[in-house]
């Protein structure tokens, strides 16, 4: 009798030779409990060995085999999906900067005009280097001497997501948002020298991403 | 394992490109705006130059706008091949402003 959670056996495991099949006219082939498991105390089948009969090795399983294949094939689909994931994520950025480069360049074009450093339209203008920059304008705001342009790149970013930058551009302090004053130094017009971009005149300051 | 090895190399080249494009995008974009102010051609140049000593810059006048051209050649894992790299940018010339 088995009693359950206890591992006694009802004949040796491995079974030296002589001792435990040998006796009493036992099967040749044996049962006993194990335990460690879910199911333990459990009786279950588990062959002994043949007296004599030495320890053979199970043969090869059909169901191991290839089992190496699809470890490489389980690899190779990670390595190519982070790949190619890397590549949109890179080619998205690629776009992005250019993206942000045109809004810059539009807003700067916008700033310039609408401070009245060179007579015209600001949003025409900024319409027109966002052009040349293979990009349209989406928004075109001014307000005192500031400029905040919006352009949506022509191209498209993978799955035909729209790459988009927004920019504004102004006098150096002129930190307002278009429609209210700018906070200009008294006394210091706006982009009365030239250097540097980016560190007189119109200053852009923009933001760039795909909505 | 040298096929995973493969695409980790190309993964890896990948992104040097988008890096480089990018830089070189910037340096386009600076470049512009120093042809607009009136810079030197030497100095629109060396901004380019900045990002890739190879690259070649062209500036050129479209209307009221300077518009810098510059193409370098590509290049991944230490290697220059392949199609170059041209990044374009345009900015308004201020040149005629009265101040």
């Amino acid at each position: 009798m088995v009693r359950r959670g206890a591992h006694r056996s009802r004949a040796p495991v491995g079974g030296a030779p002589g001792a435990g099949a040998a006796r009493a006219g036992a099967p040749a082939r044996a049962l006993r409990a194990v335990g460690g498991s879910p199911l333990a105390g459990l009786p279950r089948a588990v062959p002994i060995a043949r007296p004599g009969a030495g320890i053979r090795s199970r043969p090869p399983s059909r169901r191991d085999g290839g089992a190496g294949s699809v470890l490489v094939l389980a690899v190779s689909a990670v390595v190519i999906s982070a790949t190619a994931f890397a590549s949109s994520l890179a080619g998205a950025h690629v776009l992005l900067a250019r993206a942000a480069t045109a809004a810059d360049l539009a807003a700067l074009a916008a700033a310039d005009t609408v401070s009245g450093r060179l007579p015209g339209d600001a949003c025409a203008r900024a319409a027109r280097a966002a052009e040349l920059q293979g990009s349209r304008t989406t928004r075109c705001h001014v307000g005192g001497a500031t400029a905040e342009v919006s352009v949506e790149l022509d191209a498209r970013a993978i799955a035909g997501v729209p790459v988009v930058a927004s920019a504004r551009a102004g006098p150096p302090g002129s930190a307002s948002t278009p429609g209210s004053a700018p906070s200009r130094q008294p006394g210091v017009p706006a982009g009365t020298t030239r250097a540097q971009p980016r560190s007189d005149g119109p200053t852009p300051s923009g933001t760039a991403g795909a909505p | 394992m040298p096929a995973v090895v493969l695409l980790l190399g190309m993964c890896v080249a990948v992104v040097q490109l988008a890096a480089q494009a990018v830089a070189l995008q910037g340096a386009v974009g600076d470049a512009a705006r120093l042809a607009a102010r009136g810079a030197d051609h030497g100095i629109v140049v060396s901004r380019i130059h900045e990002v890739d000593r190879e690259a070649e810059a062209v500036v050129e006048v479209d209307g009221e706008f300077a518009c810098v051209r510059a193409t370098a050649p590509s290049r991944m894992l230490g290697a220059s091949f392949g199609r170059p790299l041209e990044a374009r940018a345009c900015a308004l010339d201020d040149r005629a402003a009265p101040w």
